[in-house]
């Protein structure tokens, strides 16, 4: 798996900061109180490092949301947060103090339409940037351990190999909420990701 | 009839079937398609439907969210989540004809498959879910609130207690001082009445601050605010200690103490200093219970990760009728000769706190006439429980 | 009269590339500073004319709007421009507040020259 060098982890930060940036303006018009997202870390893993990597960042489960998409490269898109930070940042969105110790099924959708609004607006960067279409499924709330999540339904070994790993931190309402925006991509997919990307680069130069 | 023969009017009878809110909207968002669940619950039928804005069957929504995500749908191919938790949307819809009951709805807006210009809006009705919660959120609600006031009072007890407890020392320490002297005849030498009086005065104040010890004892110990100090103890280290503290008193009373000390080197996961305390107690209970001449034996064995201290008596025993009550506060048994005077009736009940405290049990076995062994079990470590039941304890179990 | 120097700071090197190429192609002989971050920008104009400020919110360490005040005290009557993917009413306040330009991303030819523009028209 040939690694991405330095400008192209450049302009995908950048693409995914333009994203994030993108969704908290979404996210702070909803709550009415700022919210600032960005991205501090990007790498491409395989999944068994991703997975690592998951359950080093916390011993608990996790919460999220997951999204498939398609295009001119498909997979599965995942924000992920320790199971306890999910419930800690639901609660801030929704303004409740409630001590209910895991989601109720309403938090869960509520979380679900975060996710959906962050992932569509990193995917919707990644689309404006490559001048192509990418279509979204509609969320669905995952929860579990990150060996669950990341080795999920695909019977399939080669599909879904590589993972675009990204490290989110969340500030709203002065807490600091940090999470993960995995993308699972089929190792056809990212070549053609990597290709869009040195077209991209080879546009603005 | 099967699914590859049906035709279209099967599918369209389907669709008209689905108990959930399905629309389709042209790339101009006008409605082409209004399912039966909608007509039901909008009042409003596919005809007046079709070929609207939503803006226009709804004046009066709040449709913001809702238009963006159609125009990502059909500009993007971007799917969306929109619930009510986060946008008011107040669509017209109603669980019934007179429209006293909204309904609570989470929209899911798609690019329909296979069709670049039509969206398609799923709406679900969850009020039952979202009234159901609010009710779970006022009951836990409710429930956090009673926690927080007994706390509350809780800690006001314990500041109560602590607060009374130096008010009843001071005066007390007193009386035991100056008791004391007179009976030392440093005022003046006594009389034989007098000095049984004086004995007596001086007894039972000891004996009252005794009590108050305990009580702010058993109360700092299970409000925690006394500090338990654990570390690794070695149990031969603990038992000669007890055995030779108590040598003196078992002179006065003519008990016996004896200690088998174990073969092995053994340790335990505790606070010396509390353990000691259990011990004493157990030791001096079982002399009180006990004939002159008789012998209370110290022991300890290892067992499966926690160590058993038992203090054997052959003493009278314990009845079954004390047996349930035995740990309360201030239940004690009357002993033979009345030894038990001088007792607070918190020893047992501070005991098994402090057992508790170190994740270790106590019990005892006792045959009226014959005997009791009073037995204390403690971790040798500090991640385990003796409780059986602890998943812990089997976990490091396998793990050897 | 001296060269007209602007003050380019983004943590991306491309966000960069992209926006002195189009200063470039409209001001040729216009003097550009470059920086990856607060730190860098501080140091690099020191003791320097500086006549226009473009610089990204979003930085890790200082932020930009910090930065901004900073070059405000140094420079108190050159324009300056933040740039952000995150348009909020409370950030957009906040620079208005100490008298600097709140402008969008992603980085286009327009919103570069409409930049330079207050510069020029100043």
């Amino acid at each position: 798996m040939k690694e991405l060098n330095e400008l192209q982890i450049d302009i995908l930060t950048e693409a995914f900061n333009l994203g994030m940036g993108n969704a908290a303006a979404s996210l702070s018009e909803i709550v009415r109180s700022e919210i600032l997202l960005s991205v501090p870390e990007l790498s491409f893993i395989d999944k068994a490092t991703a997975t690592k990597r998951l359950a080093k960042k916390t011993k608990s489960d996790l919460s999220g949301v997951s999204e498939d998409f398609n295009g001119p490269f498909s997979g599965k898109a995942l924000l992920l947060f320790p199971a306890d930070q999910s419930l800690a940042l639901v609660r801030l969105m929704l303004q409740d103090t409630v001590p209910l110790e895991s989601l109720t099924e309403f938090e869960e959708e509520a979380l679900n339409e975060i996710g959906n609004i962050i992932l569509n607006a990193g995917l919707s960067s990644l689309a404006d940037m490559f001048g192509q279409r990418i279509e979204t499924d509609l969320p669905t709330y995952t929860h579990g351990s990150s060996e669950d999540i990341i080795n999920t339904d695909t019977t399939d070994e080669v599909l879904h190999k590589i993972v675009l790993f990204l490290q989110v931190d969340f500030t709203i309402k002065d807490a600091d909420i940090c999470g993960y925006v995995i993308y699972l991509l089929d190792v056809k997919s990212m070549k053609d990701f990597t290709n869009l990307i040195d077209l991209y680069l080879a546009k603005i130069s | 009839m099967t699914c590859n023969n049906f035709n279209t009017e099967i599918y369209e009878s389907m669709i008209a079937q689905i108990a959930h809110g399905i629309v389709l909207l042209d790339s101009n968002m006008q409605i082409q398609y209004w399912n039966r669940w909608m007509e039901q619950k909008s009042g409003i039928t596919q005809k007046d439907a079709t070929g609207k804005l939503l803006k226009e069957v709804y004046p009066n929504a709040n449709l913001l969210r809702i238009d963006k995500a159609i125009t990502d749908a059909l500009e993007k191919g971007h799917s969306s989540s929109l619930s009510q938790s986060f946008s008011n949307f107040n669509l017209n819809l109603s669980s019934n004809a007179k429209k006293t009951l909204t309904i609570i709805p989470q929209i899911y807006v798609s690019p329909l498959k296979g069709s670049d210009e039509l969206c398609l809006l799923q709406i679900t009705d969850v009020t039952a879910a979202v009234t159901k919660e609010c009710m779970l959120k006022s009951i836990a609600n409710e429930a956090q609130q009673g926690r927080q006031a007994a706390e509350n009072l809780s800690q006001l007890k314990s500041s109560f207690v602590a607060t009374v407890s130096h008010e009843l020392r001071t005066p007390l320490t007193s009386m035991i001082g100056s008791l004391g002297l007179i009976k030392g005849n440093v005022a003046g030498d006594l009389n034989n009445a007098q000095a049984k009086l004086i004995d007596v005065a001086h007894k039972n104040s000891e004996l009252l601050l005794n009590l108050i010890n305990s009580i702010l004892d058993l109360e700092k110990i299970e409000s925690g605010t006394i500090e338990f100090d654990f570390r690794d103890i070695s149990i031969t280290n603990l038992l000669e200690q007890a055995a030779s503290g108590i040598a003196g008193y078992g002179e006065q009373v003519n008990i016996n103490f004896k200690l088998k000390s174990p073969d092995e080197d053994l340790y335990v996961y505790g606070d010396y200093e509390k353990l000691m305390q259990v011990l004493n107690n157990l030791l001096s209970n079982a002399a009180k219970f006990s004939q002159p001449g008789q012998s209370v034996t110290i022991f300890a064995q290892a067992r499966n990760h926690y160590v058993r201290i038992g203090i054997e008596d052959q003493g009278q025993g314990i009845p079954d009728s004390f047996k349930a009550t035995i740990y309360d506060k201030f239940t004690q048994l009357d002993s033979r000769d009345n030894r038990n005077t001088s007792g607070t009736g918190l020893g047992l009940a501070i005991a098994k706190l402090i057992t508790d405290k170190h994740n270790g049990k106590i019990d005892f076995h006792s045959v009226v006439g014959k005997g009791t062994t009073f037995y204390i079990d403690i971790p040798t470590s500090s991640e385990l429980d003796v409780d059986n039941s602890n998943p812990q304890l089997n976990k490091h179990q396998f793990a050897g | 009269m001296p060269n007209t120097t602007v003050l380019v700071v983004d943590d991306s090197k491309v966000s960069r590339m992209m926006i002195i190429t189009i200063i470039k192609e409209k001001k040729e002989h216009w003097n550009i500073i470059e920086a990856g971050n607060a730190d860098e920008a501080l140091l690099a104009c020191e003791g320097k004319d500086i006549d226009l400020c473009i610089i990204d919110y979003n930085m890790p360490g200082m932020d930009g709007l910090t930065l901004a005040g900073k070059l405000k005290e140094r420079y108190p009557t050159i324009p300056m421009t933040l740039l952000t993917a995150n348009v909020q009413e409370s950030s957009k306040e906040k620079a208005t507040a100490i008298g600097v330009e709140f402008m969008r991303k992603p980085i286009t030819e327009e919103r570069i020259t409409s930049i330079l523009n207050m510069l020029i028209s100043s």
